[in-house]
């Protein structure tokens, strides 16, 4: 193997080896060695002393000019703060990602809540129940556990399903899709919208049009649910 | 050209018709399996689970059906999409030799004997091709406000959609739109109108 010395390195080792008494290819080889293979005795020392190579000949051979020092540990300061930043950031969004999880799994609930209560009378008096079933993971990229998919099951097997599909929509915080069971291709969205406050609130969208769009609430529901039981469970 | 702009039309149009017919058929089939819950036919729709079994076939064929539909929209908005990018390329072929033309003779008038004009051998590399454009973000790109702005804001939607349809539902590329595929369609035929 050959070594290509820069210019400084081979002027402070043949200054070195004048003042040792040595040729300057047995003192790199001498250095090298002690690098490399440290004595049982002096290894860990010489670990735990010298952390690069840059640090090594500083000593045995004279070192490398102080400027070309400052802008090589100037260099390392930067990179090990950015490493920290990146690291931070990565910390924060990780942290972000876990909020919004949390946030949608409790509106998810908060709004099954809702419903149930909107209709306990009729599943008290028998006439419909609520079910509940998991979510296939195939098909929710960011699938949980702890959300299932709501079924408001009516007489005669209609059904009405809720399906919460997410937090990765355009425009909103998450969606659930909205439709009566064997007729999905018209379904309606249920949308988790973002005032400017921060403030969540559910929204039924029927369409993009503002005039298709409305508060989720017992009445807009309830309104939407007559309308397919007639349509559909010919009632 | 105007023929040229009625053909490319007209297979934006094919695709939405493909999409109701698929979407009927669907339904038709939905309606056959639910008179004859016990035909084979039916019966390809049913698993072998115990647990399924115990569940009303009703309700199976309802869900079998409802997944069918999913995935027929899924596979329509691509195919809607990926026909509108397609006739878009064609007519940015066609965009680019006429401006081109139109730059070189334009620019050549601009020659004086007194002193050149900057970049005159090179006038026509000022031109975007396809080979600038490249897919459907540069042809948005090149749209920025040149069409209203709900307009840009549902192509762009529809872009983010088709990214995430394709790349597998994962939710760090792109981002599932609330459009309806008629509303995707008609905002897709509009930006037709206008290039």
């Amino acid at each position: 193997m050959q070594i290509q010395l820069t210019s400084d390195i081979e002027t402070a080792l043949a200054e070195y080896a004048r003042t040792q008494g040595l040729p300057p290819d047995t003192l790199a080889l001498k250095a090298l060695r002690e690098y490399f293979l440290p004595s049982p005795e002096t290894g860990g020392e010489t670990e735990e002393k010298k952390e690069t190579l840059t640090d090594y000949p500083e000593e045995h051979i004279g070192g490398i000019s102080s400027s070309e020092h400052a802008v090589k540990t100037d260099i390392s300061m930067q990179f090990r703060e950015r490493v920290a930043r990146l690291a931070e950031k990565h910390r924060d969004r990780a942290d972000d990602t876990e909020k919004e999880r949390m946030t949608w799994i409790a509106e998810v609930r908060r709004l099954y809540e809702n419903i149930e209560e909107w209709f306990g009378e009729l599943t008290e008096a028998g006439y419909m129940s609520v079910e509940y079933s998991q979510l296939e993971h195939i098909e929710h990229e960011d699938f949980s556990e702890n959300i299932s998919i709501m079924e408001l099951c009516f007489a005669g097997g209609s059904r009405i399903i809720i399906e919460p599909t997410g937090t990765n929509i355009i425009g909103a915080f998450g969606k659930a899709d909205l439709y009566f069971r064997g007729h999905r291709e018209e379904k309606v969205l249920l949308l988790l919208i973002e005032n400017e406050d921060r403030h969540l609130r559910w929204e039924l969208w029927k369409s993009s049009d503002e005039r298709d769009k409305f508060p989720f609430t017992r009445n807009t529901f309830e309104k939407l649910l007559n309308g397919w039981l007639e349509k559909w469970a010919e009632i | 050209m105007g023929r040229n702009m009625k053909g490319t039309k007209e297979t934006l149009k094919e695709a939405i018709r493909t999409y109701n017919d698929l979407r009927e058929i669907c339904s038709a089939s939905r309606e056959a399996a639910l008179r004859s819950p016990n035909s084979p036919v039916a019966g390809k729709i049913f698993s072998t689970d115990k647990k399924i079994r115990k569940r009303d076939k009703r309700d199976i064929i309802n869900e079998h059906f409802d997944s069918l539909q999913r995935k027929i929209t899924e596979f329509c908005i691509l195919d809607i999409v990926a026909t509108f990018e397609k006739s878009v390329f064609r007519r940015i072929g066609n965009a680019y030799g006429e401006i081109k033309n139109v730059v070189e003779d334009g620019y050549e008038k601009r020659l004086s004997k007194r002193e050149p004009i900057p970049f005159y051998i090179a006038s026509s590399s000022f031109v975007k091709d396809r080979e600038d454009i490249r897919n459907l973000s540069g042809v948005k790109k090149l749209l920025e406000n040149k069409i209203p702005e709900d307009l840009f804001e549902k192509l762009t939607e529809i872009i983010e959609h088709r990214n995430w349809l394709s790349h597998g539902k994962r939710a760090n590329v792109g981002k599932e739109s609330g459009l309806r595929i008629d509303e995707m369609y008609d905002a897709l035929n509009q930006i037709f109108d206008r290039i």
